[in-house]
């Protein structure tokens, strides 16, 4: 039998370059995959860096300025850059072996190795009998391999776990969150530093805003600030005073409308920006109230009258978008588009009743921060019926037999029944743990880790023991006990002394 | 007659006496096809075999059975706890002349053979069982100054018992790595049982032919030891005997867990021979992955120490082994 070892080796290589092909194909969605994982770490680096940033200028008082597309770009950028360095130098790794690629053929004919045997036999200088058998033996597989379609291979890549995936979520969420608090457009709380060195936090429309009035603020001397703040003060209590007043007013009102326009959307922007404004200035003037008092001189922090005029021009770069409309607290931003649109609808409500619109505005004005300002200290009427059958409907879907929502339930049933002895339905106390289980664990035996003590290590019998204190008894004791021995001998001498006598 | 054409032949021989062999040896032996495929793997490998199981399945018999059937010098050792080394090497004796007068004269033990049979040989004291340690590994008997070439073939089956564990010793790990397989025998089928019964309990004798020789057996020894191993395949091997270790690359947790001890380059030795005959008898002109995977339990199993915790929580070596083979893939 003759074997015509060049055309076997001229087919092993077409079989390589094959193989090769398909293993490179799926090494490159390997590293695909790799390398968005990868990325995925880095795309944290921008927002964490950002929030340094944001961190250190907190610290050091000043104003925080960064807008939402300098981060995205930056992690975008990193995210991009990390992917692609990731990707070449995975790529410029990947190398595919000749029998790789032929062990490929083998599993898939299920020829044994007998390929790569094969190979490897035929670029040998010389074959022994067993290996031209083996070569000859591998040329039938070789013609079949030459014919065969490779299976598209399934992908051997780790399966990808949810795991994996926690990362880029925690990234995800800790983005949007950076990028909701840095959001310009957004209300965004950042404290100035008062020439005193006071740091008062204020409540702004937005960044810009919040950067002019910085600029402000070092500009205007002192006393027309204060001067400023306590005028602003006045007028928001004057305003909550009238908003109390009106409340029941607007609530009737915005049961029965319809229908708005643009520019009345406009204007409920503008009452919601004064109104953040106004409830700024409240709080500003809250804190400076007290060193008011003591020094009249102090320089205070005023916002409102600079920030009036900007209104308008913040409206309309945010295109009908509801600026920072802040409360006392700061702690409700009505910034989103869906409270954006809630309040324009009652805006259009109102202005369709109302024939003078500036007066209802403010009247609404008024009557919201009223309601707001009552809405945190308000409590559920505890209702203490426990039938739900009579009464109105409303008085029915209270009747719930709890105590106000949240409250304890009342008690009622046998409980109830039992006299002298008020039994509550549910008690308070930590809930029943269950049935306990114990579960014996193997536990792996450990050697001993103390090691064995070096003679040397102990101490000498022979050394000096030192200076050994010896307690002398009293006297008394000691005259006790040198008689008692003493009548002792007295007594054994006695006898013996008889003896000798007898003797002699 | 090309290359190709010698080496078929070759193949084609072993095959012939091999199944030869087999079919004389299973006129004895019903069933346990496996034993006898491993006991002749190992004996042209040129290793020796370990056979473990309870009493009455045939152990004796195989062995036998075997050195009938290859015409070899056969000799029985019955290990027993007083045996002393100088019982199986053998020992000086005063020996009477022809001419009246004495000498001292050698007389060689029962290890002196073709073919020996260690039965019962954990009954055997450590001391006595180490005097086998030479002539299984160097194929030569040292006795004070003299030294005893053993004649080849030469092959040591030992038996033992793994339920009677009452006044055993336990084969050291020196003596239990030289041997090639550990074959576990077990219970026949129950058809097995009818053709036992017919063949041992009626007047029909059953005797068993010798169909080779020592020459032919070492002749097949020196094919084996021409079937190339390619790249893969000791590639393969060479991660599955490093699987056994525990703390190395390829080694699965239970390894690293259970295992005090793994196999040796001995082991991996024993791999390869054992997989030549196995590709020869799948009718292949080298050695294959295949081929090693199919032999791994037998080579594997007796050369992993277990740690306490692997007696402590039942795990055997058997298991451990399954554990490194689904781990250790084809390399490619």
């Amino acid at each position: 039998m003759v074997l015509n070892t060049l055309e076997l080796t001229t087919q092993l290589n077409f079989l390589v370059k094959k193989g090769q092909a398909l293993l490179l194909k799926h090494a490159r969605k390997r590293i695909l995959k790799d390398a968005f994982f990868y990325s995925v770490r880095w795309s944290a680096v921008a927002p964490l860096c950002l929030l340094l940033v944001v961190a250190a200028n907190l610290w050091f008082g000043r104003s925080v300025w960064i807008s939402s597309g300098t981060m995205l770009t930056l992690a975008f950028g990193i995210t991009a850059l990390a992917f692609l360095c990731r990707l070449f130098v995975l790529l410029g790794r990947v190398q595919v072996r000749r029998s790789s690629a032929l062990a490929l053929y083998d599993m898939q004919l299920q020829s044994a190795d007998r390929l790569q045997a094969a190979d490897e036999f035929l670029h040998k200088p010389e074959l022994s009998t067993f290996e031209w058998a083996a070569v000859a033996d591998s040329a039938v597989l070789i013609q079949r391999a030459s014919i065969h379609h490779l299976d598209p291979l399934i992908f051997a890549g780790r399966p990808t776990t949810a795991r994996q995936f926690a990362l880029p979520l925690l990234i995800a969420i800790a983005f949007v969150a950076v990028t909701l608090w840095l959001n310009p457009q957004n209300e965004a709380v950042s404290f100035v530093e008062l020439p005193d060195g006071q740091i008062s936090a204020l409540s702004l429309g937005s960044a810009d805003e919040q950067h002019n009035e910085d600029s402000a603020v070092k500009r205007d001397n002192t006393e027309l600030l204060t001067h400023k703040v306590s005028e602003n003060s006045l007028k928001v209590v004057e305003v909550l005073s009238q908003q109390s007043a009106l409340q029941s007013e607007s609530s009737e009102k915005s049961a029965a409308t319809a229908g708005s326009t643009d520019e009345q959307r406009a204007m409920q922007s503008q009452q919601q920006a004064q109104r953040g404004a106004g409830a700024s200035a409240q709080s500003s003037a809250a804190v400076q109230q007290p060193a008011k008092s003591k020094a009249a001189g102090v320089p205070k922090s005023d916002q409102l009258p600079d920030q009036e005029p900007q209104v308008p021009q913040a409206q309309k770069a945010n295109s009908g978008v509801s600026n920072g409309a802040g409360n006392s607290s700061g702690s409700k931003p009505a910034s989103s588009e869906k409270e954006a649109a809630d309040n324009k609808a009652e805006s259009e409500d109102e202005n369709l009743l109302d024939q003078d619109p500036e007066h209802e505005e403010d009247e609404e004005q008024k009557a919201d921060s009223a309601a707001q300002a009552k809405a945190s200290s308000r409590k559920a009427a505890v209702d203490r019926r426990l039938s739900a059958s009579a009464g109105s409907k409303d008085v029915r879907e209270q009747a719930n037999g709890r105590s106000g929502p949240g409250g304890q339930k009342k008690t009622r049933g046998v409980a109830a029944m039992l006299l002298a002895v008020p039994m509550p339905d549910r008690l308070q106390g930590t809930p029943n743990p269950g049935r306990t289980k114990s579960i014996q664990e193997q536990s792996r035996p450990e050697p001993d880790l103390s090691g064995l003590a070096a003679v040397s290590d102990r101490g000498s019998n022979q050394a000096t023991l030192g200076t050994v204190t010896q307690h002398s008894d009293p006297v008394w004791l000691q005259q006790v006990v040198r008689t008692y021995f003493m009548a002792g001998k007295v007594k054994t001498q006695a006898p013996q002394k008889n003896i000798t006598e007898s003797e002699e | 007659m090309n290359h190709v054409d010698i080496a078929r032949e070759q193949a084609e021989k072993f095959r012939a006496v091999f199944s030869s062999i087999k079919n004389e040896v299973a006129q004895m032996i019903v069933g346990q096809d496996d034993v006898i495929n491993g006991v002749l793997t190992a004996l042209l490998a040129g290793g020796h075999v370990l056979l473990e199981g309870v009493p009455g399945l045939g152990k004796t018999m195989l062995v036998s059975s075997v050195s009938k059937a290859l015409a070899l010098q056969f000799s029985r050792i019955q290990f027993t706890p007083d045996m002393m080394p100088a019982d199986i090497q053998g020992t000086t004796i005063l020996m009477e002349t022809a001419t009246g007068g004495h000498e001292l004269s050698f007389q060689q033990g029962p290890i002196v053979s073709n073919l020996v049979l260690a039965d019962e040989i954990n009954r055997a004291t450590p001391k006595t069982q180490s005097a086998l340690l030479e002539v299984m590994q160097e194929k030569q008997l040292t006795v004070g100054r003299r030294t005893i070439k053993m004649e080849e073939p030469y092959c040591v089956m030992a038996t033992q018992n793994p339920v009677e564990q009452e006044g055993t010793y336990p084969l050291p790990e020196a003596q239990l790595d030289r041997f090639l397989f550990k074959l576990v025998v077990g219970y026949p089928s129950e058809q097995d049982y009818h053709h036992i019964i017919d063949r041992t309990t009626s007047d029909q004798k059953v005797e068993v032919r010798s169909v080779s020789d020592a020459a032919t057996i070492n002749e097949m020894r020196a094919v084996v030891r021409q079937v190339p191993v390619p790249e893969v395949a000791k590639t393969y091997a060479i991660r599955l005997v490093m699987a056994t270790q525990p703390g190395s690359d390829y080694a699965p947790d239970s390894v690293n867990q259970f295992v005090s001890l793994g196999a040796s380059p001995r082991g991996i030795q024993s791999l390869m021979l054992a997989a030549k005959v196995q590709a020869l008898l799948n009718g292949r002109y080298a050695v294959s992955c295949v081929d090693i995977e199919a032999i791994a339990l037998p080579v594997l199993r007796h050369r992993i120490v277990l740690n306490f915790r692997a007696h402590a929580s039942k795990v055997t070596a058997d298991s451990l082994v399954a554990d490194v083979l689904a781990k250790v893939k084809f390399p490619a």
